[in-house]
């Protein structure tokens, strides 16, 4: 068990491997032309142990959802594996991975779109225990669910309600209930909180942080909004069109971001300070993000990069280790306080 | 973070949450239409025409007529007459014409009932299995619906009658036939758009059996819709039975319908509209109490108004 201090541990086994996981989606074929795949997710790996937060941040369109089907084989990848307590997930026959899917949960961004209309709380929360344990009473079955629903925050009273009588926050708590009641040992948490009201994002924020303490649950938490992955996550992986800019631990690419693409991200973060006394400025991009479909030679931030060089355009940078962590840049550590940056 | 934390509001809310009583959504659709008067009242009329379509000897027995029976006194279409009991007057033969609207109803109703149950049936089956397959299976069985919907109706029921003979189970199963399409097409639109909703893939993400989520997913969330069509179709059926009876195609004497009725009433409306009145009288309360009950329906399972 690693706890929040340690540094990610090589030694044992990781419980969530991923090794060069790509999701390319096709594209409509007319009679004339075939369209180059979308590349959602090209390349990604990464470890994550047990009992560790790992943040998967980006913008709009970079492929943090795409990665987390891809990792719980809701899409099936284009290329790569995935091993999830030492088992290759894509090599499981459909039945098996079913059977699966006790170990790995999701919890979704629109807390009232994933619960069923017509169904009751304590039918959505015991769906997984009916699939995994049909062996169990009703009563047993009951015991768990009661049990879950205090975990959260729910009242026993709440179960014979149906989705539309809550609200988002504790909708997202039903969510929750349903992705812990199997006791997964992973859990994929996508946008859990963007589509909460900021006051609730706090409690759901909240339960997560217990969640991962009490249970030493392994997290994957997707979110485009760092201020909200600050809190919780150990490890950052910074996403974008679908590649890894930088992976390392959370405080460090907080305090110091080497990836021109993280600077930036962090600098879009809003933060109190001083009236008056402006520490750092703001930087802007100039173009979107570019289509996923067409394939760069060169860095994928290279169209957009306020420091980048004709090297860039042409030239893949590799993943490497860089103070502490690994980076996707030729010039990591670059300041950009250059030309093509816009100050605010 | 203990800041973040205000446990005390959290519990005052659902403090107030529990003297709420919880409604399902099936529920709040019924007190819905409780709530719509036309629907209900609508829905009354609807209940005493299917009493009378069931009990239509008992009119036999009220008037002194069978349905069969030729009045000597009363021959070549005579106006309503209250001391003879002819409450809708006679037809060309002498024969009550209440008495026979009601047998029409029976059979009209026979067919709204037998093909609305083939168009539930074969309509929400298909539907659902081109939906939830998808891919090229999918746009096979939609280009097999999209020719037949090109064959015209009339042309269908012609040959088919001209080919197995006037009979009203032919009848049946091409109204039937005819009818499913629509619903298909409306139950497979509503399967697409639930493969790809939230709910649908939390419950794949749990892990569930395809057979568990159609059954516990899929199939609740379509039949309010199919049964909103349902009522909407068996209006259109009764008015497809009455238009093949104008034709000539419907029903064989001395069976009637009232279609039948109203196209042998229509040939002298002129000089004797009491022929028509009572058939059509009938068509259109019964044709409007449905499609009031539809729109009723269809409104109180609208999730949007929540």
């Amino acid at each position: 068990m690693s706890d929040q201090s340690s540094p990610s541990p090589a030694a044992s086994e990781p419980l969530l491997k991923v090794r060069g996981l790509s999701v390319h989606f096709k594209q409509g074929k007319s009679w004339f032309r075939t369209r180059p795949p979308l590349r959602a997710v090209e390349d990604v790996s990464f470890d994550l142990a047990e009992g560790e937060t790992l943040s998967i941040v980006g913008e709009s369109g970079s492929g943090k959802s795409t990665l987390a089907r891809g990792v719980l084989q809701l899409l099936k990848p284009t290329k790569g594996q995935v091993w999830l307590n030492g088992r290759e997930l894509g090599g499981l026959s459909p039945e098996e991975l079913r059977r699966s899917r006790k170990d790995m949960q999701l919890i979704f961004q629109d807390p009232i779109a994933s619960l069923s209309p017509r169904r009751t709380v304590e039918q959505i929360i015991s769906e997984p225990l009916l699939t995994h344990m049909p062996s169990l009473s009703g009563k047993e079955r009951r015991e768990k669910i009661a049990e879950v629903m205090a975990s959260v925050g729910l009242l026993p009273d709440m179960r014979n309600r149906y989705p539309h009588e809550f609200s988002g926050g504790q909708a997202q708590r039903i969510g929750i209930a349903r992705a812990l009641v199997m006791e997964p040992s992973l859990l994929v948490a996508d946008e859990p909180v963007s589509a909460l009201d900021v006051s609730i994002q706090a409690q759901v924020l909240n339960l997560l942080a217990d969640i991962k303490q009490e249970r030493q649950v392994s997290m994957l938490f997707i979110s485009h909004d760092l201020s909200v992955v600050h809190h919780i996550s150990d490890r950052l992986l910074v996403l974008y069109l679908g590649q890894i800019m930088e992976i390392g631990e959370a405080s460090a690419i907080y305090e110091r971001p080497q990836h021109p693409y993280t600077k930036v991200l962090l600098s879009a973060v809003p933060r109190m300070q001083v009236s008056g006394r402006e520490t750092r400025k703001r930087i802007y991009l100039k173009d979107d993000l570019p289509s996923p479909s067409s394939k760069l030679a060169g860095c994928p931030f290279a169209t957009r990069c306020p420091v980048a060089t004709a090297q860039c355009h042409t030239a893949k940078p590799a993943l490497t280790a860089y103070e502490g962590r690994e980076v996707a840049c030729h010039f990591p550590g670059i300041a950009l306080e250059g030309q093509n940056a816009v100050a605010a | 973070m203990s800041l973040l934390r205000p446990k005390s509001t959290e519990e005052a809310l659902n403090g107030a949450f529990e003297t709420v009583k919880s409604r399902s959504l099936t529920r709040l659709a019924f007190e819905r239409f409780a709530r719509n008067k036309v629907a209900v009242v609508s829905s009354f009329i609807l209940v005493i025409l299917v009493l009378m379509a069931i009990f239509a000897p008992v009119a036999e027995m009220l008037t002194g007529y069978a349905m069969e029976f030729q009045d000597r006194n009363f021959y070549s279409a005579k106006p309503p007459n209250w001391e003879a009991r002819h409450f809708f007057g006679t037809d060309q033969n002498g024969r009550d014409i209440l008495v026979r609207v009601i047998f029409g109803l029976r059979i009209s109703m026979l067919v709204a009932l037998v093909a609305a149950t083939v168009a539930l049936i074969v309509g929400v089956l298909y539907g659902a299995i081109s939906g939830l397959v998808g891919g090229w299976v999918d746009v096979l069985m939609m280009r097999f619906l999209d020719l037949l919907i090109s064959y015209p109706l009339t042309l269908i029921a012609v040959i088919a009658l001209a080919y197995f003979g006037r009979n009203i189970y032919i009848v049946f199963a091409i109204i039937g036939l005819v009818e499913w399409q629509i619903m298909a097409r409306v139950v497979r639109g509503q399967v697409l758009s639930l493969r790809n909703s939230d709910f649908i893939e939390a419950a794949r993400a749990t892990g569930a059996p395809t057979g568990a989520i159609v059954r516990r997913h899929i199939i609740p969330n379509v039949i309010g819709i199919a049964v909103v069509y349902l009522t909407l179709t068996i209006p259109e059926v009764i008015l497809v039975e009455s238009f093949l009876g104008f034709l000539g195609l419907g029903v064989q004497e001395p069976n009637t319908s009232l279609g039948v009725l109203i196209s042998e009433g229509a040939t002298r409306v002129e000089h004797k509209p009491w022929l028509v009145f009572a058939p059509g009288a009938f068509l259109i309360i019964l044709l409007m109490a449905l499609n009031f009950i539809g729109d009723g329906l269809r409104d109180a399972f609208d999730p949007k108004d929540r």
